[in-house]
C-alpha cells in the first residue's frame, strides 16, 4: 500500500539519481562534449526536481532549484552559451540542491553554513539571468494556495452575497474535453446556486444539430462568500472559449443593463431571468432599460453629468432633477404600458375569480370523497391554479396610495393658514401600491391624523424658534411595502407627547387610577382610548369630538394596527400597519340552524361549550374560568326560525381589548373566505360586514365582529352610536 | 441504443454513455428511428446511460423538442438524475420521478 | 463507478502523491512515466482525464497531446497540462494543440483535486 512517506522516500531517489545525471552531463561539457538534448536533460532534471519538491512542500530545495532551472531555461533556448564558468557553478549548484534534499529528507532545515554558500550561489547565478526575473522568483517560491480552495475550506467568513453569473460557452468547448456542467458543479464548492436557468434557444434542429457542439447558455446567482477573483478562477480553462460575465452583489442596475445587451439572446427573456432571480425588480429592470434607450439617444452622456462636471449646478442638484426626472419617465411608461378598465368590471372579475376558488374547493371535498387519487390529484391541482389566478386577479385591483396623498397637500395649506402655522408636507412611497377598496378607507383616518399632528404635534412658530428648531413645521406622510403589509407613517418634528398631562387627563377621565404606574408606550396608548382629548383650547380641527379612537377602530376594522413613536421635544410619529387587500379572509365557520357565519379567524380566541348562563342588567353573562364574560346568542340576534339544538357552543372573539361571546349550535372550522360586498339593501344591517359564498355553494354571512362586542358588552352606553361613527368613516 | 415497438408507438433504451464522444451516433440512431411528422409514443429508458454530459443533455433536450407531450422518460438514471438536478431541467421534461428528486412542480413546466 | 485518470509524468515521486490525491477522492489512476509510455497504457481503455506533464524524456507532453488529439476515442477527453511558471510558451503550445487546462508546477495536491474536479463530472 503506498502513502505519502514512500512517495516522500521515492523523491529523495529520485533526486539524488537526477543530481547524479545533471552532474554526468556536465562534466560531459567540460570535457566539450555537448549537444542539445544533453541541455534538455539537464533543464529536465532541475524542473522535475522542483516540482516534485513542491508538491512535498521542500521550500528550500523549490526556492533555490528555481534559480538553476531558469539559468538552464536560457540556456536552453540558446540567450546565454555554456562555458567553463556556468559549468563549474551549475556543478557547485547541483552539490547544494543535493545538501538541500538531504536536509529535507533528516527532517532539519539546512545549517548556516549551507544556507550562506545557497545565498552566494544565487547572486552568481543571477548574473545569468536578465533584471526582472527577481520578482517571478519571489511569487513563485512560496506557492499561494488556490483562492478557491481557501474561500471552500473556510466557509463563509466575511459576508455571504449573491453574485449573478451569466455564461455561454463557446461552440468547440465540449470537443476540447471541458463540460460546462462540471464547471457549474464545481461553484457549488463555493457557495449556493440559488437560481439557475438553462437557456436552450440556441439549439437548432435535431437535422442541423452539431451534437458535438455546445448550444446551451446559464444565468445563475451564486451566494458566496468568495470574491470575483475566486469565482473567475473557477473559468479559467475556458476564459478563451466562452464568456462568463459575473456581476457582482448589489451591482449597479446599469451593469446589469450592459449584461443584458451584451449577450445574444432576447433582451426581454434574459431580463426576465435577472427578475426571476431576484437580481432586479421589476421596475429596476424597466426603469433601466428605459435609462439605457435614452442615454443612448442622447448620445450616451447624460445631461446631468455634463451639467456637474461643468461645475454649473451642484451635483445634489443635478441628483435631485435627475430623481424627479426619472420619477416623470416612470410614470409616462406605465401610463403607455397599461390597459384602462373601469373599476367594476374588474370587480366582476375578482366576484367570478373567488366563486370559482369556492366552487374548487366544493370540486375538491367531492374528488375526495370519490377515493379515486388521479381525480383528487387533479382536482387539487385545478384548486393551486385557481388559488394563483385569484391572486392574480387581485393585484389587478392594487391601486397606488398617491391617490390619497394627493388630496393633502391642498389641506395642508389651508390648515396651516388657519392656525397660522407655517407648515411643509413631504411626502413619500406614493407609488405603493395596496387594495383598491384599503386606499379608499385609508383617507379618513390618514387626514384625521394629519390634522392632529398638525394642530397637536406642531408648535406655533415662536416656541419653535426658542427651541431652536426652524420656524417652518414638517409633517411627512411616507407609504412603504414592508414583510407582506403596508406601512404608513404620519410624523411630525414638533414638540411630541406630554406625557405628564396625557396622564392627567386620563386620571381625571378616570381612564386610569391614580395608583397605576404606566410605561411610556402604555401613557402614548391613553390617546387612542375611547373619549380621550388633549386639546385644551377646542379648534375646529381636532375638537370636533372625533378621537383617536375612532382612528384606531376604523384602522382595526381594516385589520390594521397603531403604534406611536414619541419623543419629547422631536416631534411624533403614528405608524400604521396594515395588510395588503381586505378582499380575502382567514375565517372561522359557524352554523346556527340552517345559517352559517363566517368569523374572521384572527379574532377567535377559543370556543367552549354553552353552560348555564347567569343574567343581569338584562344582558346575558357566563363564566369563563372565573371572568365574567358577556355573550350574545346569535339565534336570536338573526332571528333564525330553528328551535336550538341541546347542545350548543359558545366562541369567544376579542377586539380591541374586549371580548364577548357568541352563542351558535355548531363548530365547522376554519377556511379561507373571499369577501363579497353587501348589496345595498343589506348595507346598513347590523352585525353583518358582508358575506361569502361556501364550498358547500351556500351563502355565509361574514359577522362584523367589532360591533358585535360592542352590542354584548355595551360599554360607555353608546355601543350602537359608535358603531355607526365607525362604519360612517369607514365608507 | 435499441429500440422495441410498443402499441402506441417505441421505446428507446439508451445505453452507456450519453456524452459528446457517443452524441452524433445516438442523433443518427433518433433521426432514424423517430422521423420527423411521425405521431408515436415515444418511451424513453434511460436506466441504462452510465454517464451523462453537456452533450447528453441536449440530446435529451431535442428529444423533448421532437416528441414534446409524446415523449416519456423513465427509469432515470443517477448520472442522469445528477444533471437534470444540475440544470434546473427537471420540470422541463416534466417527468415523474424527477418531480420526486428535484422537488420542481408540474406547474412550472 | 469510479472515472479512470491518467497521470504522465517522468517523476515517480510526483505521480505517487498524485495518484495518493485522487485516488483518495474516489478516482481510479493509471500511471505512464513519458508520453510513449502513455499511448502504451491508454490501448482501448476508458479514460476520463489525462495529466500530462510538459518536459518528458522520448516523448514530450506535447507531442503526446497531439497523439492523444488524433485518436478517435480520446480525441475529446479532456487534458491538463503541468506547465511551470517560466513555461508560459509551452502552455500556449499545448492549449494549441487542445490540452485546455493547466496547473501550474510547483503544485498542492489539493490544486490538483480543484483542476480535476472542474473537468470531470
Amino acid at each position: 500500500m503506498m502513502n505519502i512517506d514512500a512517495a516522500r522516500n521515492t523523491f529523495f531517489e529520485e533526486a539524488q539519481e537526477l543530481l547524479r545525471q545533471m552532474e554526468e552531463i556536465l562534466l560531459a561539457f567540460e570535457a566539450g562534449i555537448q549537444d542539445g538534448e544533453a541541455v534538455n536533460a539537464l533543464f529536465r532534471a532541475a524542473h522535475t526536481i522542483k516540482g516534485s519538491a513542491g508538491l512535498f512542500g521542500f521550500e528550500e530545495v523549490v526556492g533555490f532549484t528555481h534559480v538553476v532551472e531558469s539559468v538552464l531555461d536560457r540556456l536552453r533556448s540558446s540567450a546565454i552559451d555554456i562555458g567553463d564558468e556556468l559549468v563549474g557553478l551549475l556543478l557547485d549548484s547541483g552539490d547544494h540542491i543535493g545538501t538541500l534534499v538531504s536536509a529535507a529528507a533528516s527532517g532539519s532545515p539546512p545549517d548556516e553554513a549551507a544556507l550562506a554558500r545557497g545565498g552566494t550561489l544565487i547572486v552568481r547565478l543571477r548574473t545569468f539571468l536578465p533584471r526582472p526575473t527577481e520578482t517571478p522568483l519571489a511569487r513563485e517560491v512560496l506557492p499561494e494556495p488556490e483562492p478557491a480552495l481557501a474561500a471552500s475550506g473556510g466557509g463563509p467568513l466575511g459576508g455571504v452575497d449573491t453574485w449573478h453569473l451569466s455564461l455561454r460557452f463557446g461552440a468547440d468547448v465540449l470537443r476540447m474535453g471541458m463540460d460546462p456542467l462540471a464547471f457549474i458543479r464545481y461553484l457549488t464548492t463555493l457557495g449556493d446556486i440559488v437560481h439557475l436557468e438553462t437557456l436552450c434557444e440556441a439549439l437548432p434542429p435535431l437535422e442541423d444539430f452539431d451534437p458535438e457542439a455546445c448550444h446551451l447558455g446559464f444565468e445563475l446567482d451564486l451566494r458566496s462568500a468568495a470574491s470575483r477573483q475566486e469565482i473567475e478562477a473557477v473559468f479559467e480553462f475556458v476564459q478563451d472559449d466562452a464568456q462568463i460575465r459575473i456581476v457582482a452583489p448589489y451591482a449597479k442596475t446599469e451593469e446589469y443593463i450592459a449584461l443584458i445587451h451584451a449577450l445574444p439572446e432576447d433582451p426581454a427573456r434574459l431580463g426576465e431571468i435577472l427578475v426571476a432571480g431576484g437580481a432586479l425588480t421589476r421596475r429596476e429592470l424597466e426603469l433601466a432599460l428605459m435609462a439605457q434607450a435614452q442615454t443612448a439617444e442622447a448620445g450616451g452622456r447624460r445631461l446631468g453629468e455634463i451639467l456637474s462636471d461643468s461645475g454649473a449646478v451642484s451635483a445634489p442638484v443635478v441628483d435631485a432633477a435627475l430623481d424627479k426626472q426619472k420619477r416623470g419617465e416612470e410614470r409616462r411608461a406605465a401610463e403607455t404600458r397599461s390597459v384602462k378598465v373601469p373599476a367594476d368590471k374588474l370587480d366582476r372579475l375578482i366576484d367570478l375569480v373567488g366563486e370559482l376558488v369556492i366552487a374548487g374547493a366544493g370540486t375538491q371535498l367531492l374528488a375526495g370523497r370519490t377515493r379515486q387519487g388521479e381525480l383528487i390529484e387533479s382536482a387539487s391541482q385545478v384548486t393551486r391554479l385557481v388559488e394563483e389566478v385569484r391572486d392574480a386577479a387581485l393585484r389587478l385591483r392594487m391601486v397606488q396610495i398617491g391617490e390619497v396623498f394627493g388630496r393633502f397637500p391642498r389641506v395642508v395649506r389651508d390648515v396651516s393658514r388657519e392656525l397660522g402655522k407655517d407648515i411643509e408636507l413631504k411626502l413619500s412611497g406614493a407609488e405603493t401600491e395596496l387594495d383598491k377598496s384599503m386606499v379608499e378607507r385609508l383617507g379618513d383616518p390618514l387626514m384625521h391624523l394629519l390634522r392632529n399632528a398638525m394642530d397637536h404635534g406642531l408648535e406655533p412658530a415662536a416656541e419653535r424658534l426658542v427651541r431652536g428648531k426652524p420656524a417652518r413645521g414638517t409633517v411627512s406622510l411616507a407609504a412603504r411595502h414592508e414583510s407582506g403589509s403596508i406601512v404608513i407613517e404620519v410624523q411630525d418634528d414638533g414638540r411630541g407627547l406630554d406625557r405628564e398631562r396625557i396622564l392627567k387627563k386620563a386620571i381625571e377621565k378616570g381612564l386610569v387610577q391614580e395608583s397605576q404606574s404606566l410605561g411610556d408606550t402604555e401613557i402614548d396608548r391613553l390617546i387612542l382610548q375611547p373619549g380621550f382629548s388633549t386639546a385644551e383650547r377646542v379648534t375646529n380641527l381636532s375638537g370636533r369630538g372625533v378621537g383617536m379612537d375612532v382612528v384606531k377602530a376604523s384602522i382595526e376594522a381594516l385589520r390594521g394596527s397603531i403604534e406611536i413613536n414619541s419623543r419629547p421635544g422631536e416631534g411624533t410619529c403614528m405608524r400604521l400597519t396594515l395588510p395588503l387587500t381586505l378582499a380575502i379572509i382567514d375565517g372561522f365557520l359557524v352554523g346556527v340552524g340552517g345559517a352559517h357565519f363566517v368569523l374572521p379567524l384572527e379574532m377567535v380566541v377559543e370556543c367552549i361549550e354553552l353552560p348555564a348562563a347567569g343574567e343581569a342588567d338584562g344582558r346575558e353573562y357566563l363564566d369563563l374560568r372565573g371572568r365574567v364574560l358577556p355573550f350574545l346568542r346569535l339565534r336570536e340576534l338573526f332571528e333564525v326560525p330553528q328551535s336550538a339544538p341541546r347542545r350548543q357552543n359558545v366562541v369567544v372573539v376579542q377586539y380591541g381589548g374586549r371580548r364577548a361571546g357568541l352563542a351558535v349550535d355548531s363548530l365547522m372550522g376554519e377556511c379561507q373566505t373571499v369577501i363579497k360586498p353587501l348589496g345595498v339593501l343589506f348595507e346598513k344591517l347590523r352585525g353583518i360586514s358582508g358575506s361569502t359564498v361556501l364550498a358547500s355553494g351556500e351563502v355565509g354571512l361574514i359577522l362584523d365582529v367589532p360591533q358585535l362586542i360592542q352590542a354584548a358588552t355595551g360599554r360607555e352606553g353608546r355601543p350602537l352610536e359608535s358603531a355607526a361613527r365607525q362604519r360612517a368613516i369607514q365608507s | 441504443m435499441h429500440i422495441e415497438k410498443t402499441a402506441a408507438g417505441c421505446r428507446l433504451h439508451i445505453e452507456g454513455e450519453m456524452t459528446v464522444s457517443s452524441a452524433a451516433a445516438i442523433r443518427d440512431e433518433i433521426l432514424a428511428a423517430l422521423p420527423a411528422g411521425s405521431k408515436d409514443e415515444v418511451e424513453v429508458d434511460l436506466s441504462g446511460v452510465s454517464e451523462i454530459d453537456t452533450a447528453g443533455l441536449q440530446i435529451m433536450l431535442q428529444l423533448k423538442r421532437r416528441c414534446s407531450a409524446r415523449l416519456r422518460l423513465v427509469n432515470h438514471s443517477p448520472a442522469v438524475l445528477q444533471i437534470l438536478d444540475l440544470s434546473r431541467l427537471g420540470a422541463q421534461f416534466g417527468d415523474p420521478v424527477v418531480i420526486r428528486s428535484g422537488e420542481q412542480s408540474l406547474l412550472q413546466s | 463507478m469510479g472515472k479512470t485518470i491518467l497521470i504522465v509524468d517522468d517523476s515517480a515521486s510526483l505521480r505517487q502523491v498524485v495518484i495518493l490525491a485522487l485516488q483518495g477522492a474516489g478516482y481510479e489512476v493509471i500511471e505512464a512515466c513519458d508520453g510513449k509510455d502513455a499511448l502504451a497504457k491508454l490501448d482501448g481503455k476508458k479514460v476520463h482525464l489525462i495529466i500530462s506533464d510538459v518536459n518528458m524524456p522520448n516523448m514530450d507532453g506535447i507531442s503526446l497531446v497531439k497523439e492523444v488529439k488524433k485518436h478517435p476515442s480520446y480525441k475529446f477527453t479532456p487534458i491538463i497540462m503541468l506547465t511551470t511558471e517560466a513555461g508560459e510558451n509551452k502552455k500556449q503550445e499545448g492549449q494549441a494543440a487542445g490540452a485546455k487546462a493547466w496547473v501550474v508546477k510547483p503544485f498542492q495536491p489539493q490544486q490538483m483535486l480543484a483542476a480535476v474536479s472542474k473537468l470531470v463530472m
